[in-house]
């Protein structure tokens, strides 16, 4: 057996353990090391160092109510749980507790899909069901509904949704949190609670009306510790009747500042309801992951090498020579063809104020897809879940295979000042700091009001170099908040750093989550440390 | 160890060699190329979730990766590894992972000569039922080429529970 949890005994713990198996079956508790090493996070910087954040156990329960029976076993003798959904939020923090010795309460076993409802376009799900899953049971029910998943799908709806992660379809279900609707939570002290209508008796629109009465509390149940999800609805979206994209590029550097601020306008209005994909075609594509088979022109990579000030002029040459585009937009429609053709045609219009502006129309996609029209698009933009991200850069001399890597992430304006400003400071730190960057990098668009300025740390299996990047990734952290940026989700290993780092009125909000934490987890014993929030006995110390 | 199922990447040579001698040792195969969305959605998943029993490859690292993930929901784990890595002039190194008998016939295979992807396939067969110990060899085949990506050559199992 790898470890005990903290603070408690040997003899405590094997009658936990003991009374866990009594609970949901001796099958379903993990001790010896080789089921306990299945929880190591496959991209944890701290691979091989004594810091490495390990599970000691771990149990799989499979209803609510063995969840509960878990709960209360845990409080009897202050076991910390660390509950996973399916567990793979790789680059993110994977299925490892935040607090070394934390069993693992592992929910795959929930994997029920409990509810689709066609008419109303919601489904209700436990925390095991993977867009895979139930992206085939909509395809098995031959029902007329779309998904909206990350990449990659083997992930959890209601894990990803709690990280507040984020996919590539319509703006009203990319945010996955945002799209929830209504959830059923285990509570510290092992008490089941229902939000929104969930807590009306015999509610008959749990899925359909988010706030039910009074304060509105799911928020706290994201990126927290308050809870452990057992059940949670997501609105999805009706099958559209057919796809549209189109593609703007403009020639010049200072043209992001209108291409941005009509993008949010019409955006805004409702105008298009895909995501936006902003990127430099000087890049190779401005689709996400595209660059990897479209390498920089040798020219445009000299010049980006080239020691000295961002030669704008010479790239602004290059792409009136070659046609080029600086920038470029695309913009993604879902609806009725002659809607969603429609408002191209507006959209052409709005951007053609852009001096120079082009334009390229892509063929409109009857919808469904065929098999064979499902194997040749960008998936995720469909809805379709599947691990191709994995194999984008594998053949790629700019982006070899490697051991994993974690996201850096903050949060910036959605202005092209933001985005100059944010390549300028970024780009600063990663030259001082040996990070590979691109002047050009443009942000993640996933998010309707706000950019994500996203970019990948490399994680290796060198003892060394993990620890130079950690605290490379602790001082961008800095660098964020000093500028007004800060992290919008981060692995365990930085959690504590970025909550620092939302201090306003001395630590007011992370003062307000203790007390929330205390009052409603009064042992603390779940997932201890999650996003920097830590139950009363661990407070104040010192962690790597 | 039955092996349920043999994957191949069909991309590259050694991975070829291996999905042919697999089929001719009455392995059921399938070939891939890289992702494994396909093979996980359509048969993994399915059989998995009723069955979990023991698969082999010979396929790039980041496929194993995937399926290394995928596996672990089902109490799987690599118990076998093979690291099949280019070694710049000297050719390709195998670097074996797993049970002391069938490294130990690893090295005494050598895995030098140009079908190594088929000597991968035999030895992957007569994986034993009982992992037992475990061990490690570096195996340097310098008079062959390698394929441009690291392959690996694996087996996926069922954790033995005492």
């Amino acid at each position: 057996m790898a470890m005990l949890p903290p603070g408690v005994s040997r003899g405590d713990f094997d009658k936990a353990l003991a009374e866990f198996g009594a609970a949901i079956g001796k099958d379903w508790v993990f001790t010896s090391d080789e089921d306990v090493a299945l929880y190591r996070d496959a991209y944890t910087p701290f691979w091989g160092e004594p810091e490495e954040r390990l599970a000691s156990a771990a149990v799989a329960p499979d209803s609510t109510e063995a969840v509960q029976a878990i709960v209360r076993i845990a409080n009897k003798y202050k076991i910390p749980l660390y509950p996973i959904s399916t567990g793979k939020n790789l680059g993110y923090g994977g299925s490892a507790p935040a607090l070394s010795g934390s069993v693992v309460l592992d929910l795959k076993r929930m994997n029920r899909v409990l509810e689709v409802d066609e008419k109303n376009a919601f489904a209700l799900v436990e925390p095991g069901v993977s867009y895979f899953d139930l992206y085939r049971h909509i395809q098995e029910k031959k029902l007329k509904l779309w998904i909206d998943c990350p990449d990659p799908g083997w992930g959890s709806l209601v894990g990803n949704a709690l990280d507040r992660g984020g996919g590539y379809t319509a703006h009203a279900f990319r945010n996955h949190f945002d799209a929830h609707c209504g959830m059923e939570v285990v509570l510290g002290t092992g008490e089941v609670m229902r939000t929104g209508m969930g807590a009306l008796p015999g509610a008959k629109t749990w899925q359909q009306y988010k706030v039910g009465y009074g304060p509105w509390i799911d928020g706290m149940f994201s990126q927290s510790n308050f809870g452990i999800v057992t059940k949670m609805g997501f609105w999805l979206m009706p099958e559209p009747e057919a796809y549209l994209s189109g593609l703007i590029t403009v020639g010049k550097r200072a043209d992001l500042t209108p291409l941005i601020d009509i993008m949010n306008e019409l955006e805004n209005q409702g105008v298009y309801n895909g995501m936006p994909f902003i990127g430099s075609p000087l890049n190779g594509s401005i689709e996400p992951g595209e660059q990897f088979r479209f390498p920089v022109d040798p020219e445009v990579q000299r010049l980006l090498d080239r020691p000295g000030d961002f030669p704008v002029a010479e790239l602004e040459a290059f792409c009136a020579r070659t046609g080029t585009g600086f920038w470029g937009l695309k913009l993604q429609f879902y609806g009725p063809a002659e809607v969603i053709r429609a408002q191209w045609a507006h959209a052409k219009k709005r951007f053609a104020a852009i001096p120079g502006a082009k334009f390229e129309d892509q063929p409109l996609i009857n919808l469904p897809l065929s098999p064979e029209q499902a194997e040749k698009v960008h998936k995720v933009v469909f809805g379709i879940p599947n691990l191709s991200i994995f194999f984008i850069g594998a053949r790629s001399e700019t982006s070899p295979p490697g051991d994993g890597h974690i996201w850096f992430s903050p949060i910036i304006p959605r202005t092209a000042e933001a985005i100059f400003e944010a390549q300028q400071v970024f780009g600063e730190a990663a030259k001082e700091m040996g990070l590979p960057m691109s002047p050009l990098s443009l942000p993640g668009t996933y998010w309707h009001r706000a950019f994500i300025f996203i970019f990948g740390f490399p994680i290796t299996r060198d003892v060394k170099t993990n620890r130079e990047n950690r605290e490379k990734f602790r001082k961008l952290i800095k660098i964020a908040a000093d500028h007004g940026w800060g992290e919008y989700r981060t692995p365990p290993a930085y959690q504590d750093d970025v909550m620092a780092a939302y201090s306003f009125n001395n630590n007011a909000l992370l003062r307000f989550h203790e007390t929330v934490k205390d009052a409603v987890d009064p042992n603390g014993i779940l997932s201890a440390g999650r996003y920097g929030i830590w139950p009363k006995h661990l407070r104040g110390r010192k962690r790597t | 160890m039955p092996i349920r199922m043999a994957l191949y990447d069909r991309r590259f040579a050694p991975g070829r060699a291996f999905g042919g001698e697999a089929e001719r040792l009455g392995l059921q195969t399938r070939p891939i190329e890289g992702d494994v969305t396909g093979l996980w959605t359509d048969e993994l998943a399915l059989q998995w979730a009723g069955d979990p029993a023991p698969i082999a490859g010979l396929t790039a690292t980041n496929s194993l990766f995937c399926l290394e993930q995928l596996a672990r929901d089902h109490g799987m784990r690599v118990v076998f590894r093979i690291e099949h890595s280019a070694a710049g002039a000297k050719g390709v190194e195998h670097a074996c992972f797993g049970p002391t008998v069938l490294v130990r016939q690893a090295s005494d295979l050598g895995l030098t000569g140009s079908a190594w992807g088929a000597d991968v396939a035999r030895l992957l067969v007569r994986c034993p039922a009982q992992v037992g110990t475990i061990a490690a060899a570096l195996l340097a085949a310098r008079s062959l080429k390698g394929s441009g990506e690291p392959l690996v050559s694996w087996i996926i199992a069922p954790i033995r529970r005492g």
